[in-house]
């Protein structure tokens, strides 16, 4: 029996004094049971947008709903929300036990009815032996299932999580989010999820929101948002690494790149159309998409680099190399997509032989598109809300 | 809680601890007999002074000993606080640092010894100073109380601090142990041992109890003991001139701590509590 | 030369056994020196002294002139002056201690937030520390004088009888008390925003979000997790207790009729205006024991089981 509660943001705005805002208005409907990652770099408002859900900071304008309950100025404890911070925030002087009772007890649960729900928790999560432990004997990895058991335990109309793997090591960290996953398929409880880790945004969402400095840049499914990024900074900021950026040229119904070229009829319809008119763009090449191009390769773009320096991970490999005439602006393309780019040129590949130079190719549907400000160009934005 | 009683309430705290000391500023410029005048009733002037004056302080000066016992108490605070910091540094840097048999059983034992207040252990102190022949000499009077236990903490706090591979690195391009902890630990605890000074400069402020004990001369006691001969309580005592002596009194210790305290910093008013 | 061999290497082996035993002494002796000697001269030679001193008697100029055994310690528990001056000196320390901490701990929760207003105010509750005992207990002289005093002009402005403070037990006492009080309370004040500030924020956001109100919070949350701080001003306030000798010996001289005729005073007494040197140093030693006792009792009560850690 899955209780339905959808949470409604609307243009929820926060600034804090000397008017540095810090969430611009803000708009957000997740859908009961939906699993929404909240991602961008820190300082983008992802945390401050999760204290005003909860109620620990008051909003200056707009309106939240859960379920039917308007609970804009709700006070925390009435919200029916819980909440798993990134230290945990378990309470040190309890024991394991006591934290998972203790939502409980503020709910005067009669004492028979909380002893049996804290041993229900404790199977689920796997904390039966530690009951009688105080947190600070506790592993990162078991205070992380306490704190999802003292979440999880009251019951709550909406889970907000906020960077809860960021204290795991890598390995746990692969593990408890896929312990996440399940738990909220099977609780089927709405989440809304912060992280700055693009690869928890990619394999745990439903819907990805990405921020930056307090704005929307895009809202979709994370293919979605990988196939068809809104802009550079959506672009550079899911996926393993950022997308090769080149400065284009459009002239008489192609686009140079370089010395390279691309005519209009090789590209889908409506980037055909899109284009038409412009001088200067951007493309994007993601260093995945990038393939060693042989004589067949007609219709692609295809470069030529001199290698400077290749990285080998497991069966993988990173070819770094430089194209000597496409280079954009980079200082300007780093201020689009929020972090550092260089004007070398990235090609990953399973292909382990590779020379000094390389010819590579891309299809020209996977070449992602952006205007002078950094916009998608073509039907790639999906929906923004 | 709203605004104007939560800022009520902050004004009475404020005023409960800053009152008594304002009163007394006040009771200083005053005139002793008018003092009495007022104090029957009820009024502005049972507080504040009707015509003030600067008498009650033109007779403090006066006072044939005040000047050389206020100059011993700043003289002893000078002494107190530059004996307590270099005997702290030192043996901060000792537990801090070196490896010895038994040092974590010597550092307890230090702090055991903030167990003995001065108030129980006054007369065996006092025979040990008399037995060493100190009693009635500024020395005797300072001796005593150079070892601080609290200075001490504080100091191998600070330099638990300092991280060891600055020593190692001073170590490795020559420096001797005074050296690294010259150069390598010294510049990087300075804000705790001036906290450790300036502490105990004003401490000296405290004292009554040994002095009044251990020094019998007049012109070697020190100016806050010699001011409460002056307070009798059973009869009219002259409070104009005791505040006005009180204040020249606190007027050095309140120029040194102004000119230090930018020297410290929160943390090291706070750490205490750790 | 019989068993040359053994006899050294019995030497051997106890050079060896005290080299183990003073190993790294050598150059730490040196910066420790100047603290080593002082904590011997001056703290714990005060204490050998006592213990001597106190299995003596002595003539009125100070020199022993028998062994007393313990009979020093007997007859200071015997005295019916001495047991009152304990129990004294004992309740001193059971209304200061909780009356400061209730009164630091209020005064921190009520300034706790960063604030300029607040900073001042608080900087305004340390002051008395700042003027040094003596001159507060001056202060509290003017303020409580019988004639020119501003507490009795403000008792008879609105109506109430005029007190004399200095010669009625119970203010007496209260006048006393009060000081320390006043003059502490800053310190605990100080403890406790240390402790507060050592909360993490994100512990009482999960407690509000856990259904905590205002006071759950407080109970549940705030005053478990200042345990630490407790304990610490606790033993600080006790130890304050024991140190209240100073407006005792200038206003009240354990007076009126033995109100505040503490432990302490008695033996300033003893040993200064009676030079009766043994019984002043057993008396020493037992109140010191006595505070010793009742430190590991508090400390003991208030243990900490937990870490944030």
């Amino acid at each position: 029996m899955i209780a339905m509660h959808k949470l409604v943001l609307r243009s929820v705005t926060k600034s804090y004094t000397k008017g540095t805002t810090v969430l611009k208005p803000f708009d957000l409907v997740a859908q009961s049971g939906e699993l929404i990652v909240l991602v961008g770099p820190s300082g983008c408002g992802k945390s401050t947008l999760l204290k005003l859900i909860a109620g620990l900071e008051k909003l200056d304008d707009g309106q939240i709903l859960l379920g039917d309950r308007d609970i804009t100025d709700a006070e925390p404890r009435q919200r029916k929300i819980a909440m798993v911070f990134q230290n945990y925030a378990l309470y040190p002087h309890l024991t394991v036990r006591e934290n998972l009772a203790y939502p409980l007890r503020r709910q005067k649960l009669r004492m028979p009815a909380i002893t049996e729900k804290v041993a229900m928790v404790a199977r689920q999560l796997r904390l039966e032996e530690l009951l009688d432990r105080r947190p600070s004997q506790l592993s990162g990895g078991q205070k992380q299932r306490v704190a999802m058991g003292r979440a999880i335990i009251r019951e709550p109309d909406l889970f907000l999580l906020d960077e809860p793997l960021s204290n795991l090591d890598a390995a746990l960290r692969t593990h408890v989010r896929g312990e996440i996953r399940d738990l909220q398929r099977r609780l089927g409880t709405t989440m809304i999820y912060v992280t700055h880790d693009q690869v928890e945004a990619q394999t745990l969402a439903d819907r990805v929101v990405i921020l930056r400095d307090g704005e929307v840049q895009q809202i979709g499914p994370p293919q979605e948002i990988y196939a068809r990024p809104a802009n550079i900074f959506a672009a550079a900021f899911l996926g393993a690494a950022p997308p090769n950026f080149l400065a284009g040229r459009v002239i008489n119904g192609r686009i140079d790149v370089g010395q390279a070229s691309l005519p209009f009829s090789d590209l889908p319809g409506e980037c055909r159309t899109a284009l038409a008119g412009r001088e200067q763009v951007y493309l994007g090449l993601r260093p995945e998409l990038l393939r060693a191009a042989d004589d067949h390769y007609g219709d692609h773009l295809v470069l030529h680099g001199a290698v400077s320096s290749r990285e080998i991970v497991g069966n993988t490999q990173n070819v770094y190399f430089r194209t000597d005439t496409a280079c954009a602006d980079m200082t300007r393309l780093s201020a689009l997509a929020g972090r550092y780019l260089t004007d070398e040129l990235v090609w990953t590949t399973e292909n382990s032989n590779t020379g000094d130079t390389v010819k590579l190719a891309i299809r020209p549907e996977d070449i992602l598109f952006f205007d002078a400000e950094g916009q998608a160009i073509g039907t790639h934005g999906s929906d923004t809300l | 809680m709203n605004r104007f009683s939560s800022l009520t309430l902050r004004f009475l705290l404020a005023a409960i601890f800053v009152a008594p000391i304002l009163l007394a500023l006040a009771a200083s410029f005053r005139d002793n007999s008018e003092m009495y005048r007022h104090a029957g009733s009820l009024s502005f002037w049972t507080f504040l002074p009707s015509e003030p004056t600067l008498d009650a302080y033109r007779r403090a000066i006066a006072l044939p000993r005040l000047p050389m016992q206020l100059f011993n108490t700043v003289l002893l605070g000078f002494v107190m606080a530059t004996g307590t910091a270099v005997s702290s540094l030192l043996a901060g840097y000792a537990l801090s640092r070196f490896r010895f048999r038994g040092r974590e059983a010597l550092f307890l034992l230090m702090l055991f010894t903030l167990f003995i207040p001065v108030d129980v252990i006054l007369p065996p102190l006092f025979f040990v100073i008399r037995d060493l022949g100190l009693i009635d000499s500024f020395w005797g009077l300072a001796l005593p109380f150079i070892f601080s236990p609290v200075g001490v903490y504080l100091i191998r706090q600070a330099i638990e601090e300092v991280p060891r591979e600055l020593d190692h690195a001073a170590s490795l391009d020559g420096a001797g142990l005074w050296e690294v902890l010259r150069t390598a630990i010294l510049p990087n605890i300075r804000g705790a041992v001036i906290a450790c000074w300036l502490m105990h400069f004003v401490f000296v402020w405290e004292w009554y109890l040994w002095p009044l004990t251990a020094m019998r001369r007049d012109d070697g006691q020190l100016a806050q003991v010699a001011i409460a001969g002056l307070i009798d309580p059973l009869r009219s005592t002259d409070y104009a001139l005791v505040f006005a002596a009180a204040i020249l009194t606190i007027v050095p210790a309140f120029i040194v701590f102004a000119l230090l305290q930018r020297f410290l910093t929160s943390s090291q008013a706070t750490t205490g509590g750790k | 030369m019989p068993h040359p061999t053994a006899a050294s290497g019995r030497d051997i082996s106890r050079r060896n056994r005290s080299a183990a035993f003073l190993e790294g002494w050598g150059p730490a002796l040196v910066f420790l020196c100047p603290a080593l000697v002082m904590l011997c001269l001056f703290k714990l030679w005060p204490i050998a002294e006592a213990i001597h001193t106190s299995t003596g008697t002595f003539d009125p100029g100070g020199q022993r002139i028998d062994t007393a055994g313990f009979d020093n310690f007997g007859f200071a528990l015997s005295d019916s002056r001495f047991q009152w001056g304990l129990w004294l000196s004992l309740a001193a320390a059971i209304v200061k201690v909780p009356v400061q901490l209730a009164l630091g701990l209020a005064a921190a929760l009520m300034l706790r937030a960063n604030t300029g207003g607040n900073a001042l105010v608080r900087a305004m509750v340390i002051s008395p520390m700042f003027f040094g005992l003596p001159v507060t207990t001056f202060v509290f002289a003017y303020l409580f004088d019988a004639n020119v005093g501003a507490i009795n002009a403000i008792l008879s402005g609105i109506g109430l009888p005029r007190v004399a403070w200095l010669s009625t037990e119970a203010p007496a006492q209260l006048l006393v008390l009060g000081l320390s009080v006043w003059r502490d309370v800053g310190v605990t004040m100080l403890v406790f925003l240390a402790g507060l500030s050592a909360i993490p924020p994100q512990i009482a956001a999960a407690a509000r979000l856990d259904g905590a109100g205002p006071l759950a919070l407080f109970f549940t949350i705030t005053l478990p997790l200042l345990a630490r701080s407790f304990q610490f001003a606790v033993v600080l306030a006790t130890l304050a207790s024991f140190q209240i000798l100073v407006p005792v010996l200038m206003l009240t001289k354990g007076g009126p009729t033995g109100a505040t005729d503490l432990a302490s005073f008695q033996i300033y007494e003893t040993a200064f205006s009676y030079f009766d040197l043994g019984t002043a140093s057993s008396m020493s030693l037992l109140l010191l024991v006595g505070l010793i006792v009742v430190i590991a009792l508090e400390l003991r009560w208030l243990a900490v089981k937990w870490t944030y850690e």
